[in-house]
């Protein structure tokens, strides 16, 4: 038994952490052997015994700090798993799309497929996004709640696009005109296990989610800086350790001196979203009309036909751009500052 | 060493402890307070999730120890957690040569 002022310590500690059942018996088991030991040395050093439990209780530190400590490495390894699941799930999915549309004889309904082709891209998007903020944070001892949130955002909407596609692909069910055909046997599986991914990814969504509540409970921080910080620091990391020291030095003054640009100021991407909206989407929709021009060929009709089929093609693809940067942009912290539940 | 200095640096300097041989929790603050003669300074109840994260990652192997008067947690590094200190050692010569060099003047890399 230890002495009184080392059990209120341990007492107060046990009511701070936030942790499951077999880490909460571990951390308390630590702590009260680290404060035995602490105690015994410091009444080896000549103190009565309460100054020594105190002094052992004083250098262990608050019992908030210590549970924040514990909610951080809790919160950061789900926010990684999360990222890890998601990622194989998104990857799948869109391996199942790409697969489905573009090389199976078997088509779903145009539904379907309309669904499938910009559930892809909201998924590899935000898929995309999460997993830059939560590899440029992969060594990090403790990220902040706020951008934990972000992440965990990501992967929602990712797997919501997933959950939604696959299931209006699963009710379509492949079945015009293709019963009985080896290929739709073959994709109905391949959704069902897509779907199971999903799930397992969903789970460790939930998990990262529930300890980063957790978290902020302790401590609600906001992300800091937007998703062009995160993707240059992480690529500022993995220059340091492919390059030698110089020319990554080199490449970030080359990068701060573009950043710099009289040109690069006055377009002012970065402190205007919507310009930046604006290019992406009408970069995406170019994208889509040439490679479908390029895949079908020009229309029968003449020039006028194909630019006029590639001009609705570019209108609907970035419209599409468009509504999502409006509907989740501040949501997934790539449209204004986010903002602290707390602070709010 | 203010405490927020450390946050980023703690589990490179438990691991450098680590390294030398299995050691309990208490053991191994007292050696990291005795080899930066006491400038190290951290709340010692926060370097325990340190080391829960650093066996997380596989840099580190727990177990309980019953040779002890109590239960107590033993930290052993793993061959992983040796080859991270390495490139822990090399970052950090690389970071504090550079500083160095502003510090003193003279360019970097030097030769």
């Amino acid at each position: 038994m230890a002495g009184r002022v080392i059990e209120e310590h341990l007492a107060e500690l046990a009511a701070a952490l936030t942790v499951p059942p077999r880490v909460r018996r571990r951390a308390l088991l630590e702590a009260r052997d680290h404060l035995l030991c602490a105690a015994e040395q410091h009444r080896g050093a000549g103190l009565g015994d309460d100054e020594a439990q105190a002094a052992a209780v004083r250098d262990h530190g608050p019992p908030a700090l210590v549970a924040q400590r514990y909610a951080e490495a809790l919160a950061h390894g789900a926010a990684q798993l999360a990222t890890v699941v998601g990622l194989a799930a998104v990857i799948a999915f869109a391996a199942l799309a790409g697969v489905a549309t573009q090389l199976s004889p078997v088509h779903a309904s145009g539904l379907a497929d309309a669904i499938a082709w910009f559930a892809v891209q909201i998924a590899l998007t935000c898929a995309g996004l999460s997993t830059v903020r939560a590899l440029r944070h992969r060594r990090d001892p403790a990220v902040p709640s706020g951008k934990l949130r972000l992440i965990n955002r990501g992967w929602a909407v990712a797997l919501g696009a997933v959950v939604v596609s696959l299931g209006a692909t699963l009710a379509d069910g492949y079945s015009d005109g293709a019963a009985g055909s080896p290929w739709r046997t073959a994709l109905i599986v391949a959704a069902a296990a897509t779907a199971v991914a999903a799930a397992v990814a969903l789970a460790g969504l939930v998990l990262s989610a529930r300890r980063t509540r957790e978290l902020a409970g302790h401590a609600d921080e906001p992300a800091g800086g937007d998703a062009l910080d995160d993707l240059r620091a992480l690529a500022l990391s993995a220059a340091g350790r492919v390059l030698p020291a110089g020319a990554t030095a080199r490449a970030e003054a080359a990068a701060t001196r573009i950043a710099a640009h009289r040109a690069v100021r006055a377009v002012a991407l970065r402190s205007h979203p919507w310009r930046f909206c604006a290019l992406v989407a009408l970069a995406a929709g170019a994208t889509v009309a040439a490679t479908h021009v390029a895949g079908e060929g020009p229309a029968t009709q003449g020039l006028l036909a194909t630019v006029a089929v590639a001009a609705v093609l570019v209108a609907i693809e970035a419209a599409a751009i468009a509504a999502c940067f409006a509907l989740l942009g501040s949501f997934l912290g790539i449209r204004g500052g986010y903002r602290s539940p707390r602070s709010a | 060493m203010r405490p927020e200095a450390l946050k980023g640096h703690l589990d490179a300097l438990l691991l450098a402890v680590i390294a030398d041989g299995p050691a309990h929790g208490y053991a191994i603050i007292e050696e990291l307070k005795r080899r930066s003669a006491g400038a190290v300074a951290l709340a010692e109840g926060t370097a325990y999730p340190a080391l829960h994260r650093l066996e997380k990652a596989g840099l580190v192997d727990s177990r309980w120890s019953t040779d002890a008067p109590r239960r107590r947690r033993v930290y052993e590094i793993t061959d992983r957690g040796r080859r991270t200190l390495g490139a822990e050692r090399e970052q950090w010569a690389r970071f504090t040569a550079a500083v160095e060099s502003i510090f003193k003047g003279a360019p970097w890399p030097a030769g």
